[in-house]
């Protein structure tokens, strides 16, 4: 079972899901494995209006060190889309990230990196 | 969530509770940070390691919490780990580990013990709790296994690696039965009946038992509880020292304490 996340390759530009957002913050890394915030199943949640986006993001676990880095990382990268002029970041804990989490790329990245997934 | 002056709870026992749960993760994360680099088994210090990271983790999402409530209003300097001067751990984590076994014995014991509240929490009213518990009672199934090998591992050793994991076990176990609170405890009753979490003390602690006494007894560590066949519950088989207990910090007065004004006996090493 592997999670499914918008991207303009299955949505039209102008769908409410926001793909090109979805697609922007797939160019966002983490900063310990080379896979995307979006495919590592990171974004729980994505909303843009009137130039805001609304982030819900969630982590592997309470104590990654990398939050910071990985947030500022999503803010920077959102604010070089058109229109959007500014970002807020919520981080929840609901749902729990695991591994139904993973894209089916996520998953492959994973194990090309010798990491069960 | 961060909270403003006009939006913030007022719930004394919420926040004395929240403040004890993260004082207790900060203390152990930091002890635990000692054996990332002195472990028995190359294995076991990168479990330390990344268990220090998570008990920091936990500590780090608890703390800000504290921002949310009126009490902080009384001295802003007690929300966060850099500038709180209070200690609400036990007194057990005020000095560094003696050995290994006391390592295995805090998580085992202690940390086996904020997760059974977190357990509690699952459901809580409470929405930045509720978040949070089930997160670390994921996390926590991880260092569970950890410790449950860990503390097979030293009761099969027998002699002295035994004997030390007994040692450390005893050490521990009353300030961690208490931390409950007295059956009638009204901080821990009041997050019950407000429903923050789904059991009263006497409830948690009895849950708390169920989950340690079975492995303890297969290894055939005697430690101070029995089963009440009538309640079906395990429960504490003496009576604990409340007269040491300090309620508002939810930890024992050392046995050795004196009262203020006189030296404690040896120094204290704070974490």
């Amino acid at each position: 079972m592997t999670a499914v996340y918008p991207s303009l390759r299955t949505h039209p530009a102008d769908d409410p899901s926001c793909p090109a957002l979805w697609d922007a913050l797939r160019e966002v890394t983490d900063p310990e494995i080379p896979i995307s915030v979006v495919d590592m199943g990171l974004i729980v949640d994505l909303k843009q209006r009137d130039g805001v986006v609304n982030v819900k993001l969630t982590f592997t676990a309470l104590g990654c060190p990398a939050m910071d880095f990985i947030m500022d990382d999503i803010r920077e990268r959102l604010l070089r889309e058109p229109g959007v002029r500014s970002v807020r970041i919520e981080v929840v804990w609901d749902p729990v990230w695991s591994k139904e989490r993973l894209s089916e790329e996520g998953i492959e990245l994973m194990r090309t990196w010798g990491i069960s997934a | 969530m961060t909270g403003t002056a006009a939006a913030r709870i007022d719930n004394a026992a919420l926040f004395a509770v929240l403040a004890s749960l993260a004082d207790n993760k900060q203390a152990m994360g930091r002890r635990y940070a000692y054996w990332a680099n002195g472990a028995p088994a190359l294995e076991a210090a990168v479990a330390a390691a990344a268990m220090t990271q998570d008990e920091i983790g936990h500590a780090r999402t608890l703390y800000p919490l504290l921002e949310d409530f009126a009490q902080a209003a009384t001295d802003p300097r007690q929300v966060a780990p850099e500038t709180r001067t209070l200690r609400y751990h036990l007194a057990f984590l005020d000095r560094e580990f003696a050995g290994w076994s006391d390592f295995v014995a805090t998580n085992f014991l202690l940390d086996g013990a904020l997760t059974t509240f977190f357990e509690a929490a699952q459901h809580s009213a409470y929405e930045p709790l509720r978040q949070r518990a089930r997160k670390i009672v994921q996390e926590e199934q991880v260092h569970r296994a950890h410790a449950e090998g860990w503390v097979r591992r030293l009761a099969r050793a027998g002699g002295a690696v035994r004997q030390a994991l007994v040692s450390s076990l005893q050490r521990l176990w009353e300030e961690t039965l208490c931390w409950f609170g007295p059956d009638d405890d009204p901080v821990m009753g009041q997050l019950y009946r407000d429903g923050f979490i789904d059991a009263p003390p006497a409830e948690l602690r009895s849950r708390y038992l169920q989950h340690v006494i079975p492995l303890l007894e297969g290894l055939a560590i005697e430690m101070p509880a029995r089963f009440d066949p009538e309640s079906k519950r395990w429960l504490p088989k003496q009576a604990l020292p409340w007269e040491r207990w300090e309620a508002d910090s939810r930890r024992l007065r050392p046995a050795s304490y004196q009262a203020p004004g006189q030296a404690l006996a040896g120094g204290e090493d704070q974490p």
